[in-house]
């Protein structure tokens, strides 16, 4: 039995295709459900949203995060953990464009992520995410993410040149 | 670094978009900030420190050309021109090619173009690199 974590972000758009999904992974799981606007109710304990702490908090306490494909992914990978992913889809309603769909594609290939485009093999994804994460995070290291003074630096560098010569 | 002290708007949405404003903060923290931002979970939980202007998620009487999100943050676009203000567009992490029609619009009329990826520097012609933000 393991710990899973579901989230589907903060946004307007229902994810009920991956909501639904999960009811699967209940029956042999601890799993909590941050369900956003979705309109089916999974049986495990849920709620539509949780605190952007509580969500860290949950992140590293989970054996498993299932995510949709929005920045959640590399909020996991930064937790030293490999994110199962599933793209929202535009012609699905579940997204205004495919960003996720081509972000997801990219991140599958060259990042430490497991993509499920078919949400019925979600628990075989489960199943062998323990040996998929060690090989993932030994073979695909995340870049670091920018150093505070490179922020401060790049920011206000650029605004001088702007304000200075008004090219905008 | 500079000592100069800026007036600085941050327009947000919900999700990402907000994550990616928050990671700026070692920046905008040393300026003077306020935000437009929609009223949401996420954003009324993480801004209840900050000068806001919430701005609601208005249902249209008629379809839009364009989700309203776009027509804001197009808005806000538009109006700094008018009022010789630059405005910065930041690219959300998880764009990785085709930008969708609130880049393509906005990083037009954008003084500057934030990308978190060096593959994203090539597809605007005023792109800064400033490297993945979390």
């Amino acid at each position: 039995m393991s710990r899973i974590l579901v989230t589907v972000g903060m946004g307007p758009w229902p994810f009920d295709r991956l909501i639904g999904a999960i009811a699967p992974l209940c029956a042999d799981h601890e799993v909590f459900a941050q369900t956003g606007t979705a309109t089916v109710r999974p049986p495990c304990p849920h709620r539509p949203f949780v605190s952007f702490s509580e969500l860290q908090e949950r992140i590293d306490a989970a054996d498993v995060v299932i995510t949709h494909a929005g920045n959640t992914v590399r909020l996991v990978q930064r937790a030293h953990k490999v994110p199962v992913a599933v793209a929202r889809q535009a012609g699905l309603g579940e997204m205004g464009n495919d960003h996720q769909v081509h972000y997801l594609r990219m991140e599958e290939v060259n990042g430490p992520v497991m993509a499920v485009w078919d949400v019925t093999r979600l628990p075989e994804a489960i199943a062998a995410h323990g040996e998929q994460q060690s090989r993932l995070l030994r073979e695909r290291p995340v870049e670091p993410a920018a150093m505070p003074g490179h922020i401060i630096e790049t920011l206000d560098s650029l605004c001088a040149r702007l304000v200075r010569s008004r090219d905008y | 670094m500079g000592d100069t002290r800026y007036r600085v708007l941050l327009v947000s949405s919900s999700g990402g978009v907000l994550l990616d404003l928050l990671a700026l903060r070692p920046w905008w923290s040393r300026h003077g900030v306020s935000w437009i931002a929609v009223p949401a979970p996420d954003t009324t939980a993480l801004l209840k420190d900050q000068r806001v202007h919430w701005e609601p998620e208005q249902s249209a009487r008629r379809p839009l050309p364009m989700p309203a999100a776009v027509i804001r943050a197009v808005g806000v676009f538009i109006a700094a021109r008018l009022v010789g203000i630059p405005a910065l567009w930041l690219e959300t992490f998880n764009i990785v090619d085709r930008p969708g029609i609130a880049s393509r619009v906005c990083g037009k009329l954008a003084a500057a173009v934030l990308v978190q990826r060096p593959a994203l520097l090539a597809s605007w012609p005023r792109a800064v690199l400033l490297g993945e933000l979390y």
